[in-house]
């Protein structure tokens, strides 16, 4: 019996570290952010094209696990606090830039990014929307947060 | 007084029946979103997909068997081997068929987005091709008459005398050829007509009218490049994307295979389970299981094989479209310069019969010829381009062919 309790306890220490590395992507995007979004020489190279593409996939992604894997859903909350920084709001695009790429993104009236570049706002949205009222309050102390996410009419 | 009844409705439904129906380019993406037989169908398998998944879940939880429950009574210890009855959500394969009809129904929706698409296309450029050979109809209605006053002026000249009876015949011969030609054409156009009818799902007694669109100028549109669509054409393809996900849920196939020991799942994978039939896999962790992970890794590589053709497929396509397209730019003063050329040979040749010059009547049937190949020439030039465009639009999915991505599709519903 002692034993099938020290599986139980290993199975569940194994499925609360798996999605760290979800969480841990979000720094990652900050670099996405500063070196293309922000850079004003930008142009939409296959290359740029694919780091964009992986920039805006990662709310698509998030929504997902969320909406569909409960496991995911409690580890977000349980965790939200120890991975919430202000770097975030730094790594999330302003809605400036945001438009100033839909606009790069139309060629000859074509929209040539990726899909998930268009329902970035929707993502957006969504994520905000699953967020406790306690989780929503501390990313609204940070003003820069506060600022830019009111921009996408999300405050 | 029963008989008039019933002859004002029979004459009303006649009526109706004949009233046509207005289609412009755009009414065609709606219908065949709403109506088209094929849609609707795939449509369906799309919601028999997403109950799998609902039926998948609900097998974790136990089942009640009559028997089973009698033997455990006789015997509690025959509970172990009634494991998947009692409690199915045990065996962990369960877990990963239900991970696996998740996935699969993701493909499924990209499936539905492809053929989806594919319809709109076909049926917008079926309707080009209509409105085209209703265009050329006019045109060769045109010459016709043309050809039928030339015939009469030939006709009077021969009685005078001027004019041989064979040049008479021959004139008269290429007349009828003309009839010919416009009874085809028209055949032509009421089939064109029936088919985008069926391809918008539209009853067949619908008489479909298609207003005449304006057609681009193509001598203003701009070249385009290939390297513009190319990220696009591939990132956004729900061809490809399928792929993506066969092979995620193909993982799930092969931990199944290690978890076997822990039994064996008898819940479906759903609609797109099939994929995997060819992948053996044993009822327990046996020596069979290399050779199933070996067959599941073969899956994934023809998988890969299949993702990179469809590229390839798509950046074929997408060269000869940009390729047709620049083409068409680059070619349209030659087009013109042959038009205005006919017309001016036409109207020199009637003039010379109006101030009652000797002409060959066979020079001026070759004139009317011309003119009519090269006005058909320029207006299929204009339907061509049309056509690349709406080709275009469909392999970057942008216009008609936006459909919302199927993760978005999931997120928002639930």
């Amino acid at each position: 019996m002692t034993k099938i309790i020290y599986a139980f306890c290993f199975i569940g220490l194994f499925t609360s570290c798996r999605y760290s590395d979800d969480l841990g992507e979000l720094k990652e995007l900050q670099k996405v952010n500063s070196s293309i979004l922000m850079d004003d020489q930008f142009e939409l190279t296959q290359e740029n094209q694919s780091r964009i593409e992986s920039y805006f996939q990662f709310p698509k992604e998030v929504s997902y696990k969320f909406e569909t894997n409960s496991s995911f859903q409690n580890y977000f909350h349980r965790k939200f606090f120890r991975y919430y920084s202000t770097d975030f709001c730094e790594s999330l695009v302003s809605k400036f830039d945001y438009d100033l790429l839909l606009k790069k993104c139309t060629v000859n009236t074509f929209f040539i990014c990726a899909d998930d570049v268009v329902y970035f706002e929707q993502y957006l949205s969504h994520l905000y929307s699953v967020l406790s009222d306690q989780e929503k309050q501390k990313i609204l102390e940070d003003k820069n947060c506060s600022d830019k996410l009111s921009e996408y009419g999300l405050n | 007084m029963k008989i008039l009844t019933l002859f004002c409705l029979v004459f009303s439904g006649f009526v109706f029946a004949q009233e046509p129906t207005v289609i412009t380019l755009s009414d065609v993406a709606n219908h065949v979103k709403k109506q088209n037989y094929e849609v609707l169908q795939n449509a369906q398998r799309v919601y028999q997909a997403r109950e799998t998944i609902n039926f998948s879940r609900r097998s974790l939880m136990p089942r009640l068997n009559l028997w089973s429950i009698a033997t455990v009574v006789i015997d509690w210890r025959s509970a172990i081997g009634l494991v998947d009855e009692i409690a199915p959500f045990l065996v962990p394969n369960n877990w990963l068929r239900v991970k696996q009809s998740e996935i699969l129904y993701l493909a499924k929706k990209e499936q539905y987005r492809a053929l989806w698409a594919n319809e709109i296309m076909n049926a917008k450029i079926l309707y080009l091709n209509t409105l085209r050979d209703i265009d050329f109809l006019e045109t060769y209605k045109e010459q016709y008459n043309d050809l039928k006053d030339l015939v009469a002026i030939v006709q009077a000249r021969q009685i005078s005398g001027e004019v041989p009876a064979q040049v008479l015949n021959f004139l008269k011969i290429r007349e009828l050829q003309f009839s010919e030609d416009l009874r085809v054409l028209s055949n032509l156009v009421f089939e064109e007509k029936k088919a985008l009818a069926y391809i918008m799902g539209l009853p067949q007694e619908t008489s479909l009218e298609l207003p005449p669109m304006q057609l681009p100028s193509i001598e203003e549109l701009n070249p385009i490049e290939y390297d513009t669509f190319i990220f696009r054409a591939i990132s956004s393809s729900p061809e490809v994307k399928q792929y993506k996900y066969i092979q995620s849920a193909l993982k799930y196939l092969k931990k199944e295979v290690w978890f076997s020991f822990l039994g064996a799942s008898s819940i479906a994978r759903g609609i797109n389970g099939g994929v995997f039939d060819n992948i053996p896999l044993q009822d327990g962790l046996g020596f069979g299981a290399g050779p199933s992970i070996r067959i599941a890794r073969s899956e994934s590589h023809i998988l890969t094989i299949k993702e990179n053709a469809t590229k390839e497929v798509i950046k074929k396509n997408l060269y000869t479209l940009v390729n047709k397209y620049n083409s068409f730019i680059v070619n349209i003063d030659n087009q013109n310069e042959r038009l205005n050329l006919a017309v001016k040979n036409y109207d020199l040749l009637q003039t010379q019969i109006l101030i009652g010059q000797n002409v060959d009547p066979l020079e001026i049937l070759e004139s009317i010829t011309n003119l009519l190949n090269v006005k058909l020439a320029l207006l299929n030039y204009k339907y061509d381009a049309v056509a690349s465009t709406e080709r275009l639009t469909r392999i970057i999915l942008n216009g008609d062919y936006v459909k919302v991505d199927p993760i978005l599709d999931e997120v928002l519903n639930d």
